[in-house]
């Protein structure tokens, strides 16, 4: 199942990768052209069956901030199935899934283990996580359940948009935006605590919502505020966190619009460009 | 806010489009290599500053098979609206929703309108569509609200990381796939009409659970049971009664819904073993990115110091 038994079993691995990268040494060219590339330049890639024969030395499945993944995963999942009827368990299950959420991005860097598939399984797990927890919520609060599912698409749809539009404009990580983009969110992703902040009481709210079902025992039972309603700490907190939540939906929506117009944009050039070969080549014709 | 708009507004258009292809002929240059790329051709992609200011002709917002999407959004979106108490019109709208899934590929190719956006548009607006169906369903089935939160999380996550490995390995299209890399998969999006099929089925199946709990009416109401399916009389029903009053019992009241939704569902958990399959695919392709992205840059950090050491 390891990718290293694969290589064994298949293509034999050629002895040097400098093929891989300079074709003009022969051997088989393992990047080719681009399909449907239009620039004048050659956009190289890698072909998928050399890069999944390739895997012999590490093991990208098993690097730690991968693992520290796998975790996350069961955690978050663990969590859901302890929802309807366990909340201190599933809260608790739910944060240690965020809580990892930072640690495995500072883990890859640290020992340089960034990797494609991390980063997938880092937003992968985040998306899910929420969307099925917004889910919960809709069927402890059956009369928003409408908001609920906006969410789940917003969160889904924005995050993807942004993610492709970032993989087209070649953009190493979907966080760095440069301002001239949107000073909305430059400010956004330009300091990570900020980043972390957001998207941790963004969580924490939905928490909240949660714990609403649940948490009936007002604060002033505890110890002695006064207040005027009988508010509970689920409620407390939510109220705080809500501003929160709702600036982070209004990036989610600037970061949509945003990514669409990168998007077209490229999707114009890429069509001039088609035109003026054809145009080019109707000339060459013609002679 | 059409970005034929913002292009008047903001940085002046080029004359001629040439600079952004030849950056040898001067001006600004608007590709630049990829941010991290360690290929040692270089990898040019688009400055996206550049291509948002480049709308002026067409506004691709406006493309026929976009505007077909957004009429999807729109009726998957009143769909959801009438889902908890008018079935009808909720089944109906999300029919013509997906339906019309199927008309904005092929007028964009027809029309050559073909762009970006529009699958992105597409692809979003299955997976949420589907997503927020699945979401109903927990309410309406409270007990297997876990195995609709996992068929959730494995549509989005198998086509969000398919679509991921396509884009890195470039792909033109994510339904491109050459058979080496998975046989099933190449039998699944080989023939439009097979793809086309699987993911109808896939819909109709969890539209037959929706409808499930508002269809109460058997179909033996419109036509009588063949008697021969009812008659007691056989030995082997009298030595199982309880067994085939069981079976008697649920065939005098199938419903519809039933019917159609048994007869899918072997498609909706073919089409979800596929999306396991294609999950599995892309994240070796990504991993084999990945390692050979690390040798290159192990050879390059080599080469650099023995240039040092000389």
């Amino acid at each position: 199942m390891a990718p290293t038994t694969r290589s064994h079993q298949s293509t034999p691995v050629p002895e040097s990768i400098s093929t891989a990268v300079s074709p003009s040494l022969g051997g088989d060219i393992k990047q080719r052209p681009r399909e449907g590339s239009r620039s004048r330049t050659r956009e190289e890639v890698w072909d998928p069956k050399y890069a999944v024969d390739l895997a012999i030395d590490e093991n990208v499945f098993l690097f730690v901030p991968n693992l520290i993944g796998y975790v996350r995963v069961i955690t978050a999942a663990a969590s859901l199935v302890f929802m309807p009827y366990h909340p201190k368990w599933c809260t608790t299950l739910y944060f240690v899934s965020c809580m990892l959420d930072a640690f495995d991005g500072m883990a890859a860097r640290a020992l340089g283990q960034t990797s494609k598939f991390g980063a997938v399984l880092d937003m992968v797990t985040d998306r899910c996580a929420t969307a099925c927890l917004l889910t919960f919520l809709t069927s402890v609060y059956p009369n928003w359940s409408l908001l609920f599912m906006f969410l789940i698409t917003l969160d889904f749809s924005s995050h993807y948009i942004h993610m492709y539009s970032s993989l087209v404009t070649g953009s190493s990580s979907h966080k760095t935006v440069t301002s001239d983009v949107s000073r909305i969110l430059w400010y956004y992703y330009n300091d990570s605590r900020t980043l972390f902040f957001f998207c941790f009481a963004n969580e924490v709210f939905f928490v909240c919502l949660y714990l609403n079902a649940f948490w009936l025992t007002p604060i002033t039972s505890s110890f002695p505020i006064p207040t005027f309603l009988n508010l509970t700490w689920p409620q407390v907190v939510g109220l705080l966190t809500f501003p929160i939540c709702a600036g982070k939906q209004i990036i989610n929506v600037v970061q949509f619009w945003k990514a669409s117009k990168i998007l077209v944009g490229v999707d114009l050039a890429e069509r001039q460009t088609a035109r003026r070969e054809a145009a080019l080549k109707a000339q060459g014709q013609q002679r």
